[in-house]
């Protein structure tokens, strides 16, 4: 009986931080960021012109960061693309902040396979450690009044991008 | 023997108390994990994403910031995890209480059986 229960008292616990550690992905970052005000950043765009998050109060934001060196980069290309010529005419901004990366590159990129999102430079990633960027590419949805609502890590697909914004979209009331 | 334990103690306290801002800045960058290396701290990694962040670190240092508002600057964008010494608080505990309860549970076990085996 009474080993039974010390058996028990082992046992429970045990099982109970198996349990935790094994179902997590250990390639998951949990975003310290979702729920929070999304920080704020006024950066350069490829013509040199300053662009800042505040110029899209009002507006679900879907902020990107990417590299052209970036394989997975390359393949969500495409559904960003896609996704700006769904959701631009309902007042979603789309930004794509460039890591590690030069805008000589960047200019390129668009070249060859077309422009997507407004790409901003972010010399000395400031705005990448502001978001808690690990890599690329990664993409944050920010709602009308500025909170961070999800991280994808990874390559974004239309399912994510479409589900995530479509309930972005009626959850919140335009001004 | 014990003349290096205590040289090493006199210097390891000597270093966690220097105030000079290099190794003030290296010393935290050893509390922080690096995003891209992950298992190496960013005063070690050779990541420009890790250089950044150790610049920001001395340039929060230069501003009079606390060690632990710069702790904080980094564990409110990437999280407890970006924290080499996770805090002792909430489910981390279980780290220091699951080698008690393992040893009280054995030494509980050992005593029930050499009571069984007196009788």
């Amino acid at each position: 009986m009474k080993r039974g229960l010390i058996l028990i008292i082992i046992a429970i616990p045990s099982i109970a931080v198996l349990y935790f550690g094994l179902t997590r992905d250990p390639r998951t970052l949990p975003s310290a960021l979702v729920k929070k005000p999304a920080p704020l950043f006024s950066l350069i765009n490829l013509e040199g012109k300053s662009v800042s998050l505040t110029e899209a109060k009002g507006h679900p934001v879907v902020l990107n960061f990417w590299s052209t060196w970036c394989g997975p980069c390359l393949a969500e290309h495409q559904t960003i693309r896609h996704g700006i010529h769904l959701f631009e005419p309902q007042g979603v901004i789309f930004y794509s902040i460039l890591y590690e990366d030069s805008p000589e590159n960047a200019q390129a990129f668009i070249r060859e396979y077309g422009k997507a999102a407004e790409v901003l430079l972010d010399p000395g990633l400031r705005s990448a450690i502001d978001y808690g960027v690990a890599g690329v590419p990664e993409t944050f949805f920010i709602d009308r009044e500025g909170r961070i609502v999800h991280k994808q890590t990874g390559v974004l697909t239309m399912e994510v991008l479409v589900g995530t914004l479509e309930k972005l979209i009626q959850s919140t009331v335009a001004p | 023997m014990k003349w290096f334990f205590l040289i090493l103690l006199f210097w390891s306290c000597a270093t966690s108390l220097s105030t000079d801002p290099e190794s003030r800045a290296d010393r935290l960058g050893k509390q922080i994990r690096c995003p891209v290396c992950r298992g190496v701290p960013i005063a070690d990694s050779p990541s420009s994403l890790a250089v950044e962040m150790m610049g920001i670190i001395r340039a929060q240092i230069a501003e009079g910031k606390t060690d632990q508002e710069i702790l904080g600057y980094f564990e409110a964008r990437y999280g407890e995890w970006a924290l080499l010494e996770p805090k002792k608080e909430g489910f981390n505990l279980s780290v220091w209480i699951f080698p008690l309860i393992f040893i009280l549970g054995g030494a509980l076990f050992i005593v029930s059986y050499a009571k069984r085996r007196r009788e």
